[in-house]
């Protein structure tokens, strides 16, 4: 088995030896980022066999549990950073070709950052650490956005604003979590969280929800998602859309699973979730800038998420959590055929991008292919989770909760297939630019999401395994804590 | 009331700072006063940590030739650890907030957030 701690180390080391490689070729900084996300895949498919058995648990610094940081890494964890590995591989090798910023070494840098600090919230078992390692990649997306120089300035901006805001709430949070507790370990945390006084207990998941829901796109705190999405260049616009989200997500479910499993707590979830995604979907269907779509539904699909998994019930949460990763996979497909789309045309109007399909097919298709994974057309991805989602509610007797997740699937489909219809019937208007047309990922991504809706069996029987260790926290308790 | 205020002060004080800083980011309209309020919620939520670790009477957590058993009472040394990164962490961002401001200085001529298209919201 190869440590791993590696997968996060792998890449902060690459990003700050990428300045050397840049001095000796200014082709080296991406293939050595291509090479470090490969590696990670690799390290992470060597593990992938133990880590389903049993969860593995790496002390740092050869400490004991509750004094050392540890890194946890259960199925949930596991199937998180799988994921995490085979899209970063892709849009890595998306930026061999694509990367055509005056500064290019200083984006690659930034690159490895990021995806260091989103492998750190996956799999962090401390608090304090979380916080860090959610510094850490907001730090670096926040350089990112800066690299379109049209308005990149003004979006970052606003996202350091917010992201400031927010930074403080969660180290509040964490300062109250460690004087009612005495410690940052997650597991301690969890195994004590029953002594705290319950009003606190709200106060500091309050706290914790405020802290990270700016990170996983929940909508009051997420004003800044279109303006950074739909600035920034597409690789990162995806890889935000699709990682950054992801492991806010994946943090927010430890905090309101393992660290705190008040029931009073979902409810508050359920309702901001369910506002959040209506809002989402009603303000993405006014759109006309089509990458500000793509995020507006992004948050639609983040809040239909963390509005299913607080339902609680096992089908419903291994539903949302399928969801959870499907959404990473298609809006990784959706931002870089947009992003392609937009180049070739030079506009970012919807209705400036008509017949474009008969320009540049396969682009226009993954597009396609990208939205009804969306939507949830048989034999794509998104079917299942979908099923299981409109299931997963029925069955915990949520009806109105089923209701609205019907109806904004219904005002998906009106805004998707509208655009679906303009790039392949629409009026041909474009005087194309030249673009690097790279169809690999695009490809890859296509395999991938037909592959899991013709099998969903290959993620949802480690999505049940993951969900069955989310609802039982004392395995957790004393998996790290050992027979303490 | 004194020791009502020992009591309270440091924590009421950095609620306030926050809040402080918390208003000043919502009502200004300038980024640079904007960024003096993050950087006063910043130096809040220092304080705070740093009042929740501590011990009345407790010296520095530094085992010496002298100081060597648990009979002396020591302050909390965590929270003063998770202040130093978060200063760091704050620093950085300051810092990088004020380099993109100069590059908007630049480009709008400005620094008055109703006046620089793009940032009103």
């Amino acid at each position: 088995m190869v440590n791993l701690i590696l997968i996060i180390a792998l890449p902060l080391l690459a990003a700050f030896l990428i300045p050397l490689f840049n001095y000796i070729n200014k082709k080296l900084p991406s293939i050595v980022v291509f090479l470090t996300t490969a590696i990670n895949l690799l390290i992470i498919i060597l593990n992938y066999n133990q880590i389903i058995l049993e969860p593995v648990i790496i002390e740092l610094g050869n400490w004991q549990a509750p004094f050392a940081i540890n890194i946890y890494v259960g199925t949930l964890e596991l199937i998180s950073i799988t994921v995490i590995s085979i899209i970063s591989l892709i849009i890595a090798f998306y930026n061999l070709n694509h990367s055509n910023f005056s500064s290019e070494s200083k984006f690659h840098t930034l690159y490895s950052i990021i995806i260091a600090g989103i492998y750190g919230i996956v799999m962090t078992g401390d608090i304090f650490n979380l916080f860090v390692f959610i510094e850490i990649t907001t730090v670096a997306a926040y350089g990112l956005t800066t690299f379109n120089k049209d308005k990149g300035y003004e979006a970052a901006i606003k996202y350091i604003i917010i992201g400031s805001i927010s930074s403080v709430f969660l180290l509040m949070a964490i300062g109250f979590t460690y004087s009612a507790v005495g410690s940052l370990n997650m597991a301690v945390i969890a195994a004590a969280s029953n002594l705290i006084d319950p009003g606190l207990v709200r106060i500091i998941s309050l706290l914790f929800f405020v802290g990270i829901a700016f990170e996983a796109g929940i909508l009051p705190l997420s004003i800044w998602v279109p303006d950074v999405h739909s600035i920034a260049p597409s690789a990162v616009s995806s890889t935000l859309s699709g990682l950054v989200f992801l492991a806010g997500i994946t943090a927010l479910i430890k905090i309101f699973f393992n660290l705190f499993a008040d029931p009073s707590l979902y409810v508050f979830l359920m309702i901001i979730g369910a506002i959040s995604l209506i809002i989402g979907e009603l303000i993405a269907y006014q759109q006309d800038d089509i990458k500000r779509m793509l995020a507006y539904s992004s948050i639609a699909q983040m809040s239909l998420v963390l509005t299913i998994i607080s339902v609680g019930t096992k089908y419903a949460i291994s539903g949302g959590l399928f969801q959870l990763f499907n959404h990473a996979i298609l809006k990784t497909l959706l931002f870089l055929t947009a992003g392609l789309m937009i180049k070739y045309a030079g506009s970012r109007n919807i209705s400036d991008l008509g017949g474009i399909a008969k320009r540049i097919p396969l682009i226009a298709v993954g597009f396609s292919v990208g939205s009804l994974g969306i939507l949830g057309v048989p034999f794509f991805n998104g079917f299942v989770s979908k099923i299981m989602i409109v299931n997963g509610s029925l069955n915990a007797g949520e009806y109105i909760l089923t209701f609205l997740v019907l109806f904004a699937t219904v005002i998906e489909m009106a805004y998707y297939l509208k655009v679906i219809q303009t790039i392949f019937f629409g009026k041909i208007s474009i005087n194309p630019h030249k673009i690097v047309k790279s169809y690999v990922p695009i490809i890859v991504l296509i395999t991938v999401v037909f592959l899991l809706g013709i099998y969903p069996e290959l993620i949802t029987k480690p999505l049940n395994q993951a969900t069955g260790e989310l609802l039982s926290r004392s395995d957790y308790i004393s998996n790290v804590l050992g027979g303490m | 009331m004194i020791d009502f205020l020992e009591k309270w002060s440091f924590f009421g004080g950095s609620v306030l700072l926050i809040l402080i800083g918390l208003y000043g980011v919502i009502t200004r309209k300038n980024l640079i006063k904007i960024f003096i309020g993050l950087s006063l919620m910043d130096t809040g939520i220092n304080v705070l940590l740093v009042s929740l670790g501590y011990v009345e009477g407790g010296i520095a957590p530094i085992i010496t030739s002298t100081i060597n058993n648990n009979s002396y009472n020591f302050v909390d040394p965590i929270p003063q650890a998770l202040v130093l990164t978060s200063i760091v962490i704050g620093v950085a961002v300051l810092a990088l907030g004020l380099g993109v401001i100069i590059k908007i200085y630049e480009k709008y001529n400005t620094l008055d957030i109703s006046e620089i298209r793009g940032l009103r919201w």
